[in-house]
């Protein structure tokens, strides 16, 4: 692997990942924002 | 989200966005490694800033332990799981560094060795967290945490020591090799970027924690009232 | 009663238990005597590599055992609730721990008494360096994964995956000792180098781990 070709791969990596967690974090909100309304009208 | 939080946003991206800019651009090409060596100013902030989480783990969880108030238990459970985050930003940025410069993915490099215990470490925290049932997660994750920053530096000496035992190249120069003056603003940008989005990301985790608990805590309720008994 | 009194006492009932049934001590010997079998058809090296790999094979067999034996530890008292009876009762919970722990480190190194001399005839193994310092790396090594794993696996019997959560807690946290046992049994198996730093932080590691185990065993008991 040559060294720009490294230097993008890893930009992207870190981006990958801190974007996949805020991701991953968006759609745990999305669940426990329809858990909170299905309460809301169970109770 | 109020108007603070939004300012706040805005500026951590524009941080980032101007970190990036002194890494990428501003920043002298290193002599020896050439342009791959900018990963550095990804690879070390990230680095500093996931044990900043750790350590912030680690007092979250003692607090906890002595006063057992949901908000340290909350924070906790945050922290280590971006910590986790910002952790698997170095272990995937160092190989990637390694390759090109050294041929090889890992040289079981003190500070990356280091890193990968870390990261089992608070995995292994995290793992505790989701399968543990019912109300002592919070303290069995709490004396966890203490064990696993508690091994840090234990971790960290004894990887040391295996490597003047052992010796191989060590990513991101050695421990005498200084910082060519230059370098530092990249450097502290590309940090207080990371960690500006390391608070971001922590306060939602935070918010996310607070609002499961409340879940919890109501189905809980219901199913006491609901039950026939 | 003091807490050694205590932590004697209930040393001498488990140990009397396991001698009168057996049950834990036979399968564990058995296990062991399986993985020395396996790994050495696994890894069958000659007499000069093998003084090399052998710190790191019988590390690796006494770890696994460990867990095995580490993993019944609890699993009878919560058979028979003791760990309420333990709870309630006015006894100081470090006496408990600290039973569990020597009854573990018993356990496991009569474990490793059967399985080191059947690692050194499959491997033909013969130390370069003074025998006796094995013996010490051997006791301090032993200490510092029972003493974890004692902990871990009060907390991990609370858990849904209760078995597969030992290790992967215990694991992590003892990398550092793990790499010093294999490192100081290698160096004194092959006399090249001396085993002097890794014995200390064996020490070192046994001496921190133990004092946290103590402060926090009583918070882990009560969590409810």
């Amino acid at each position: 692997m040559k060294g720009i070709v490294a230097l993008k791969v890893a930009y992207i990596a870190t981006w990958v990942i801190q974007l996949g967690y805020i991701g991953y974090l968006f759609s745990r909100y999305k669940r426990v924002r329809e858990e909170i309304k299905d309460l809301k009208r169970g109770s | 989200m109020n108007l603070l939080t939004k300012l706040f946003l805005v500026l951590t991206v524009a941080a980032l966005g101007y970190a990036a800019y002194e890494g990428l651009v501003v920043a002298p090409t290193e002599q020896t490694m050439g342009d791959v060596q900018r990963i550095f100013y990804y690879h070390v902030p990230s680095a500093w800033t996931a044990f900043l989480l750790f350590f912030s783990n680690f007092i979250a969880s003692i607090v906890y332990l002595a006063k057992r108030n949901a908000a340290a238990d909350a924070v906790a459970a945050a922290t280590a799981e971006v910590g986790v985050v910002f952790c698997t930003v170095v272990l995937v940025t160092g190989p990637i560094w390694a390759r090109p410069v050294w041929g090889i993915w890992w040289t079981w490099d003190a500070r990356l060795t280091t890193t990968l215990v870390l990261w089992l470490i608070y995995v292994s925290y995290l793992v505790l967290r989701r399968y543990s049932v019912g109300s002592q997660t919070s303290v069995l994750a709490a004396a966890l945490a203490i064990f696993g920053f508690v091994d840090v530096p234990i971790v960290y000496m004894t990887i040391r020591w295996f490597r003047t035992q052992h010796p191989s190249p060590v990513i991101g120069g050695g421990e005498g090799s200084g910082l060519h003056p230059s370098m530092w603003p990249p450097l502290l940008w590309n940090w207080l970027a990371f960690s500006m989005l390391a608070v971001v990301l922590v306060v939602a985790r935070y918010r996310l924690q607070t609002m499961e608990q409340e879940v919890e805590k109501e189905h809980a309720h219901a199913a006491l009232q609901g039950s026939p008994q | 009663m003091s807490t050694m009194t205590m932590a004697r006492a209930t040393l001498a009932k488990d140990l009397r238990m396991e001698w009168r049934s057996k049950d834990a001590i036979n399968s564990m010997l058995f296990f062991g005597l399986l993985v020395v079998v396996i790994f050495s058809f696994a890894f069958n090296p000659n007499a000069e590599e093998s003084r090399h790999i052998a710190g790191g094979l019988i590390w690796v067999a006494f770890l696994f055992a460990a867990v095995v034996a580490l993993n019944q530890t609890w699993a009878r008292e919560l058979r028979n609730q003791v760990l309420d009876a333990y709870r309630v009762s006015p006894a100081p919970a470090n006496a408990l721990f600290l039973a569990k722990a020597f009854g573990n480190f018993i356990f496991v190194a009569v474990l490793e008494l059967l399985m080191a001399p059947l690692f050194i005839v499959f491997y033909n193994l013969r130390s370069v360096g003074p025998a006796w310092q094995l013996v010490v790396v051997a006791v301090l090594g032993t200490w510092a994964l029972v003493v974890n794993g004692t902990f871990f696996a009060a907390l991990s019997i609370r858990t849904r995956n209760r078995e597969m959560m030992l290790p992967l807690i215990l694991f992590p946290i003892s990398i550092p000792a793990l790499l010093a046992m294999v490192d100081s049994t290698t160096s004194i198996l092959t006399g090249e180098a001396s085993p002097d730093f890794w014995m200390k932080m064996l020490l070192v590691y046994d001496v921190v781990f133990t004092s946290v185990c103590l402060l926090l065993f009583e918070s882990v008991l009560n969590a409810e």
